[in-house]
């Protein structure tokens, strides 16, 4: 049990927040809307840029991921959450943040399936190269598909699971 | 905390001096466009921990925005070292950590970092305008202990959680003694509400 030493500082912030002049929330909002607006393209030119990385780390994974195979994995798919919303990839940025999910508890399970990896990385493929193609319905398919993928991987019920190499 | 989007209630960030602290050129662009859309000015921009240390020593900072992972680097352990040995008034500063996701081994050093929010990405100019209202309004004590140094996370006064013993020498016991008097009146409270006439 430990003695807890209490401060109680005052925030500039609280103070500069307040000074006249500024902007109103919606100015605000939509001038920052605006010049992500102008980002778009370069964000789509880096989230192909990552999805590149992704696809030869992938094919490098073999039948019996190592821990590190799935470190770096996972070090390039994070790269994508948030980016790609920005780019308009909306649903590519839910797939990589599921993406994440699945590698990082095939890493703390210390147990790799290389099938449910793969359909990832399909899916992030399907929505860079044909996002206008896929009605809403069927996102909201292969988000649905996505997620039994990972959550049947989370219970720990996956059959053909193998050990992480090390 | 939720904002409107169309709110027309103002705030000035132009004159706050943010330290941010992103790994990727574009991670980086995009928070310094949001920024900058929201009206922020004085920004400095770190990409490595080191950098920002430097910087931390050096300027007082009203603000910081740290990303989670910058790499093989952890934003996580640049917060905690802020917190215990950064000069003052940079020690307390609001910090924000953005995650884009947040690996399960790392879940209770984000809790314990000392940051005072961690957000989710993707990024948007609305929650980040209601993420800096809610740190520079909370009015949240710093508390100081063994093992957290940091914005108070009891900070609605609820005790330590439910059926489990306090870690403070001031927490008190979950079970209540029963009641010695019998309970007020209506009348009797709306007596404590009015307001009286006083000599001054």
């Amino acid at each position: 049990m430990s003695a807890a030493v209490f401060h109680f500082p005052e925030y500039k912030l609280t103070k500069l927040l307040r000074k006249p002049g500024g902007k109103t929330v919606a100015d605000a909002v939509a001038e920052a809307q605006k010049g992500l607006g102008l980002l778009a393209g370069d964000c789509l030119a880096e989230v192909d840029k990552i999805i590149g990385e992704l696809d030869p780390a992938c094919a490098a994974l073999g039948a019996s991921p190592t821990r590190e195979q799935l470190l770096a994995l996972y070090e390039i798919a994070v790269r994508l959450v948030g980016l790609s919303s920005v780019a308009g990839l909306v649903e590519l940025d839910r797939v990589a943040y599921s993406l994440c999910d699945l590698v990082d508890r095939m890493i703390v399970s210390e147990r790799a399936a290389l099938e449910p990896i793969m359909v990832h990385v399909g899916a992030i493929n399907l929505l860079r190269q044909r996002r206008e193609q896929l009605s809403e319905e069927a996102l909201g398919q292969i988000a649905a598909g996505l997620r039994k993928v990972r959550d049947k991987y989370a219970g720990g019920d996956t059959p053909p699971a193998k050990d992480i190499g090390t | 905390m939720s904002i409107d989007v169309n709110s027309r209630a103002r705030f000035n960030l132009k004159d706050a001096n943010i330290l941010l602290l992103e790994r990727g050129i574009m991670d980086m662009e995009i928070l310094v466009h949001i920024l900058v859309g929201i009206g922020a000015r004085n920004l400095t921009k770190c990409e490595k921990i080191e950098e920002a240390k430097t910087q931390v020593g050096k300027v007082n900072f009203d603000l910081a925005i740290v990303n989670a992972v910058l790499g093989p680097e952890d934003g996580y352990d640049f917060v905690s070292s802020v917190r215990r040995d950064a000069p003052e008034p940079n020690k307390f500063m609001p910090i924000i950590v953005v995650s884009g996701h947040t690996r399960a081994p790392h879940v209770v050093k984000a809790r314990d970092c000392g940051a005072h929010f961690i957000v989710a990405k993707p990024l948007t100019p609305i929650i980040l305008i209601e993420r800096i209202f809610w740190v520079a309004h909370a009015g949240r004590s710093f508390v100081t202990t063994d093992k957290y140094v940091g914005p108070n996370r009891r900070f609605r006064f609820d005790g330590p959680p439910t059926g489990e013993v306090g870690r403070r020498y001031d927490d008190l016991k979950e079970d209540l003694g029963a009641a010695i008097e019998p309970n007020m009146s209506q009348d009797q409270i709306d007596a404590l509400m009015l307001p009286r006439k006083v000599n001054l």
